[in-house]
């Protein structure tokens, strides 16, 4: 238990410093394994294009409906978790392997890339990759030195249906500022230093 | 015993700091190159008010409150996109004043009968030990901690419970987390987007070893 828990007697255990919380579960009807504060208190108005709003007890970490270790009733503070009404884009991508590419040429159709196991285990390959495969909204950042991550494996619906899927994702990080290329040539030209 | 493949996995970064929640729109993302514009605009449940922010764009959830940043994932093939969009924002906010961060990782493991999700509690608990003084006992929760290896500053946390998710299946919650602040010193975002670069693979092997360690053991 962390001090700053142990000062409110936290029945949950969760201090001020912890940087722990669950991952949403992308179907709230299901009792889950949530961190006991992912709970959102209400104090409107909230600017919301679509809530559905379902009780926090339903989310609290023990499914056990009778459980008494809730903090407060949820008349004297009531609390409500705003949660995605509508499925996610997909349901569950389960992967089977993922590279991280970088892309080294690009003609009309496709595009060449040196692929690295992200696991580590196995070296670099070179990938031909149809352009087709590319999201649309990712077809402006295939360009030389372009960062992608590719994952093959399969998706599984609500039913427990599992099809085969590759799924590619190009890096976005932000543009670079003109300090930012300043402090890389500084460290090239150190390292360049080094080395001659 | 055969080897268990996570059933669900989801990662998610936690900052915990002085945070301007206000920012963290979509179309924010969006002006940085941090999220396709067609994502954000697709994106759920959206609120921003100075005091709360949060949206969900497809495989992204972001909440922003002003003590704490939370961004999480519930795709495997997302992971990466996720250390990317919270490393993208952080070096744009740069001087965001940030105390400490966890890389976590929520894993459910479908063990398929009763006793195979005994015998992997049992290696942490000895269950059976309780029935003596709590007839009936089930077992809810329980929680380890160790010291970091890396020579940074923090811990990592261990929670095993039985998951509510899947019927007989086992929930891990693995906390990776990293003090940033020392007495005395500027904390600032530019620590945690250092950590992100250079932490990020070693939090994804120690969550390898740790299943092994607790599932396949």
């Amino acid at each position: 238990m962390t001090e700053a828990a142990e000062k409110r007697n936290d029945p949950y255990q969760v201090g001020d410093s912890d940087t722990y919380r669950n991952v949403p579960p992308s179907e709230p009807d299901k009792a889950d394994n949530m961190a006991a504060d992912d709970t959102i208190d209400t104090r409107p108005p909230f600017i919301t294009r679509s809530p559905s709003v379902i009780p926090a007890k339903r989310l609290q970490n023990y499914s056990d409906e009778s459980a008494t270790d809730y903090s407060m009733p949820e008349e004297e503070h009531p609390k409500l978790v705003i949660w995605t009404k509508k499925p996610v884009f997909r349901t569950n991508f389960r992967s089977l392997q993922g590279w991280e590419g970088l892309v080294k040429s690009v003609d009309e159709q496709r595009f060449f890339a040196t692929v690295y196991d992200l696991t580590g285990e196995t070296g670099a390959s070179e990938a031909e990759i149809p352009l087709d495969d590319v999201q649309s909204y990712d077809l402006e950042l295939v360009r030389p030195g372009a960062v992608f991550y590719w994952y093959i494996g399969y998706h599984e619906d609500v039913n427990g249906t599992r099809r085969r899927a590759s799924d590619i994702r190009f890096r976005r990080l932000p543009r670079w500022r003109a300090r930012d290329i300043v402090a890389a040539q500084d460290e090239a030209h150190k390292l360049r230093a080094l080395l001659e | 015993m055969a080897k268990v493949e996570p059933n669900q996995e989801g990662k998610s970064i936690v900052l915990r700091g002085a945070f301007n929640p206000k920012i963290f729109s979509p179309m924010w993302f969006v002006r940085h190159d941090l999220l396709p514009k067609e994502e954000a605009e697709a994106a759920d449940n959206v609120i921003v008010t100075a005091d709360i922010s949060t949206f969900t764009a497809g495989w992204l959830h972001i909440r922003a409150l002003q003590p704490e940043f939370f961004a999480s994932a519930a795709e495997s093939d997302r992971f990466e996109a996720l250390r990317d969009i919270v490393l993208g924002a952080f070096q744009i906010l740069e001087h965001t004043p940030v105390t400490s961060m966890g890389i976590n990782s929520d894993l459910h493991f479908s063990t398929l009968s009763k006793p195979a999700q005994s015998a992997i509690i049992e290696r942490f608990v000895n269950i059976s030990s309780w029935s003596t003084v709590l007839p009936g006992e089930e077992f809810i929760s329980l929680s380890t901690r160790g010291k970091r290896a890396d020579g940074r500053e923090g811990h990592c946390q261990v929670r095993l419970e039985p998951s509510r998710r899947i019927e007989n299946g086992i929930f891990l919650a693995i906390n990776d987390h990293f003090e940033l602040y020392k007495s005395g010193d500027e904390a600032t975002a530019a620590r945690a987007c250092d950590v992100l670069k250079n932490c990020w693979r070693d939090a994804i092997t120690r969550v390898g070893a740790i299943v092994e360690h607790v599932v396949h053991t």
